[in-house]
């Protein structure tokens, strides 16, 4: 604690606040994950998703080679990014409850359009079916990581609650 | 809703940036820290020894390829009078004049 007794105004305080505005901006930008992490992020998880597709190949890449090669590669694209990071943005932004919400939300859908994908390939006789949801799961997880990007980017207002 | 409390050892100008910039983030490397906020290593040092014995950051030092790397990150307690201290500021923001302006011992 400082020994110093003053006054702190509005005046001060408002520097203060857009000062801190500032700062938490830049820390922002230093964390914000870079634009290939999303796309690397979408195609693990589309090509774990249309994985089924591979079922029936024979020779070249089996569906359980590809299901490890991809398993692998998210665990090394995370762990890199962390390594090479210099700064790592809040794992809970939102509170754990909200950040769980959201893992909840992407596996269960993950995992539904896994079984669609294996209905339509089965069911419907439709070879591409496993594709099809491929494509879906990894514009949505591109989606969700470019929307937290841009949140991460975004300008910030310190002066007003909430 | 988190209650407004001064801080003395937040407000300091530096501190209260190196607080700010930590506050989005889960832990960031010292020369992050050194670089946006613009400071030699001695005087961060210096400030960060401060918050840390406030109980309002931590320190962690690894290795990797041969290289040290102090990370720092904000603690619970950290973040609590961060959030506390800027609600302060928020009121005082507020004030047209100084007669009810905080006056800090």
């Amino acid at each position: 604690m400082t020994d110093e007794t003053r006054y702190v105004g509005p005046d001060e305080a408002r520097s203060a606040l857009a000062s801190l505005a500032e700062a938490e901006r830049a820390g922002r930008i230093r964390s914000a994950r870079p634009r290939w992490f999303g796309v690397v992020m979408a195609f693990l998880l589309g090509g774990l998703v249309a994985t089924p597709a591979l079922a029936d190949a024979e020779g070249l890449v089996s569906k359980e080679l590809a299901t490890i090669v991809l398993i692998l590669g998210f665990a090394l694209v995370v762990a890199g990014q962390r390594q090479r990071a210099d700064a790592w943005p809040q794992d809970f932004p939102g509170g754990k409850g909200q950040t769980a919400l959201a893992l909840t939300i992407t596996i269960g859908l993950s995992l539904a359009l896994y079984a669609i994908g294996i209905v339509l390939r089965d069911a419907a006789d439709l070879w591409w079916g496993p594709l099809a949801s491929g494509v879906v799961a990894g514009a949505l997880v591109f989606l969700l990581v470019n929307r937290e990007r841009r949140s991460m980017l975004a300008p910030i207002d310190r002066t007003h609650s909430g | 809703m988190t209650e407004a409390r001064f801080d003395a050892v937040i407000h300091a100008p530096k501190r209260l940036q190196i607080c700010a910039l930590l506050i989005p983030l889960e832990e960031a490397e010292f020369q992050v820290l050194r670089d946006e906020i613009g400071v030699s290593d001695s005087v961060l040092s210096k400030h960060i020894k401060q918050l840390s014995d406030a109980g309002y950051v931590k320190v962690r030092k690894n290795k990797l390829g041969g290289r040290q790397r102090t990370w720092v990150q904000l603690t619970g307690a950290g973040r609590h009078a961060f959030a506390a201290h800027v609600e302060e500021l928020r009121r005082l923001a507020e004030l047209t004049d100084g007669r009810q302006s905080l006056e800090t011992a």
